[in-house]
């Protein structure tokens, strides 16, 4: 399993939220199924991340009442941070996916030289 | 104590629950860590509380105990001081990516002094805007210039619009929601007028210039592309910043005296001293940590200092012990010796009692009439009496030393000697 860089989990979380509301340990579960397992995002970096994204205006936020299982209707239950992509936030996204997408050209042209026009060996 | 572990593994105290409550005493522990107003204390507790008891929902359907899930779920969130300074980071962020300027500082100038080389007494004669040497990055995108001049236009209009005039030529949102309802209704109240080419510095302090009783303690920062206008207070409540220090030996006096040190430095509601584990938590305005690297130096000091006067009595006190029981060794190896002499006479004395009974002795007792006879064996019975008793008397001043200097030399009573 991979523990996901700073640059990269901006990415995943904004990627993640893409698809719709989320809250810190669905979106957790998410990465690790989307990757099938080979990312993780801890909370120590996740929460300070959704934390700046809330702060930078990238995702809005909202909360709502959790009620266990069974539990007395009438009980206070805890409470869930949701988290929304905002239009900025959508913005920033299709920022990173083209600043990624330009990255990966880039790499391709060292790791794969002959699709490129570049040399082969003989 | 003098390392400073930012997110030392080692140096953080783990704190584990192993029931329900048990997670409610470790979000105590990790919101009392964090460096923040009560109400975002309280949102990241919520938020965090509902991240592990969702883990702890998840792994009991898979079978794990409820004490294990919740100590997994725990240790999943990693250290806990170490959680605790990365989100108080998270909620009050860098300044390096800031410009900010303080309006208290104009407030002075207005006093007569200067600021910026200009007199702000009467802003119409600034010819020369301020310096300004910041430039603002704006993360992963273009960096925007703050120093170039741009076009302002507006008269006669409320404080908060010029602002938001300032603002939109910068092409920044404004932010206001630090302010109280009253502040942001006072500042309104206030016309301004600004016409021409500014820098954003300049311009903002013309606007205060021509409103300074409603924006004296006001600061501004630009952050992520928005113009924020805050108090003081806001300003140094974001700068707080957390350090963790790692001390030697766990020791609240040590935090204790760190805190009354730093409390008559560091004039801060946000100033924080806090043990957890071995390690110090210190939190306090960025501007004001300048004296915690002295005041630990200092703190650290006096007490080695203090250990090294501890070690040095004690020591002093066991040289004391060793020369006292030196003298008294030197006492039984004297009285011994005593002991063998008594102990010889005796036996000497016995034996010249025993020849003198059975005649074996030198004197001729055929010269000697029946009364004196009776007094020299009275005599030489009284000598040997009094020997035995001597003999008994210095013995038994030998076993009491004896189990004096073995209660000194190894803390312990004679049992043997009973």
């Amino acid at each position: 399993m991979l523990n996901l860089k700073q640059d990269h989990s901006t990415l995943v979380v904004l990627s993640v939220l893409a698809d719709g509301p989320s809250y810190g340990y669905a979106i957790s579960k998410a990465i690790a199924s989307r990757s099938e397992g080979h990312f993780q995002l801890t909370p120590s970096g996740m929460y300070p991340l959704l934390t700046k994204l809330e702060k930078q205006g990238l995702v809005t936020t909202s909360w709502e009442e959790v009620k266990a299982e069974g539990a007395d209707p009438d009980a206070n239950g805890r409470k869930r941070k949701w988290y929304t992509l905002s239009a900025k936030g959508h913005k920033q996204l299709a920022r990173h996916i083209e600043a990624h997408r330009q990255m990966q050209a880039l790499i391709d042209v060292f790791v794969s030289p002959a699709e490129h026009g570049g040399a082969t060996p003989t | 104590m003098s390392t400073r572990t930012r997110s030392s593994r080692k140096a953080q105290e783990r704190v584990l629950p192993s029931s329900i409550d048990g997670i409610d005493r470790w979000l105590d522990v990790l919101t009392s860590m964090l460096n923040l107003p009560n109400h975002e204390r309280t949102q990241v507790r919520d938020e965090l509380e509902d991240h592990l008891r969702s883990r702890v929902d998840d792994l009991l359907i898979t079978g794990v105990s409820e004490p294990d899930a919740i100590r997994k779920a725990v240790e999943e969130l990693g250290e806990t001081a170490e959680l605790a300074v990365l989100i108080s980071k998270a909620h009050t962020q860098s300044r390096t990516r800031r410009h900010i300027m303080h309006f208290t500082l104009a407030a002075t100038a207005i006093a007569g002094m200067t600021f910026g080389g200009i007199s702000l007494l009467n802003p119409q004669t600034q010819t020369t805007p301020p310096p300004e040497q910041t430039v603002l990055m704006n993360e992963g995108a273009v960096p925007v210039d703050l120093t170039s001049e741009r076009p302002i236009e507006f008269v006669g209009v409320p404080f908060l619009v010029g602002f938001q005039n300032i603002a939109e030529a910068f092409d920044l949102d404004i932010k206001l929601d630090s302010l109280e309802p009253t502040q942001v209704r006072e500042l309104q109240g206030r016309d301004v007028s600004l016409s021409g080419s500014y820098g954003l510095s300049h311009a903002l302090q013309s606007l205060f210039v021509q409103s300074l009783s409603h924006a004296a303690d006001l600061n501004y920062i630009v952050e992520d592309g928005t113009l924020e206008l805050l108090t003081h207070d806001e300003l140094e409540r974001r700068s707080v910043t957390t350090e963790v220090f790692r001390l030697d030996h766990g020791d609240s006096r040590r935090a204790r005296t760190v805190l009354e040190l730093l409390r008559s430095k560091i004039d801060s509601p946000w100033l924080r001293v806090e043990i957890v584990g071995d390690s110090l938590v210190i939190a306090a305005p960025e501007s004001d940590f300048e004296h915690v690297k002295p005041v630990l130096k200092l703190v650290e000091k006096e007490f080695r200092d203090a250990q090294r006067a501890r070690d040095r009595a004690a020591y002093e006190m066991e040289a004391a012990q060793r020369n006292d029981l030196e003298q008294l060794k030197s006492e039984y190896d004297t009285l011994r010796e005593s002991y063998f002499a008594k102990v010889q006479e005796l036996t000497q004395r016995q034996h010249r009692y025993e020849r003198f009974m059975n005649g074996g002795s030198n004197i001729d007792i055929d010269q000697l009439g029946p009364d004196e006879i009776l007094k020299l064996i009275e005599t030489e019975e009284f000598l040997v009496t009094k020997c035995e008793f001597e003999a008994e008397e210095i013995k038994r001043r030998l076993d009491k030393l004896q189990t004096i200097l073995i209660e000194r030399e190894y803390g312990v009573g004679d049992k043997t000697s009973e």
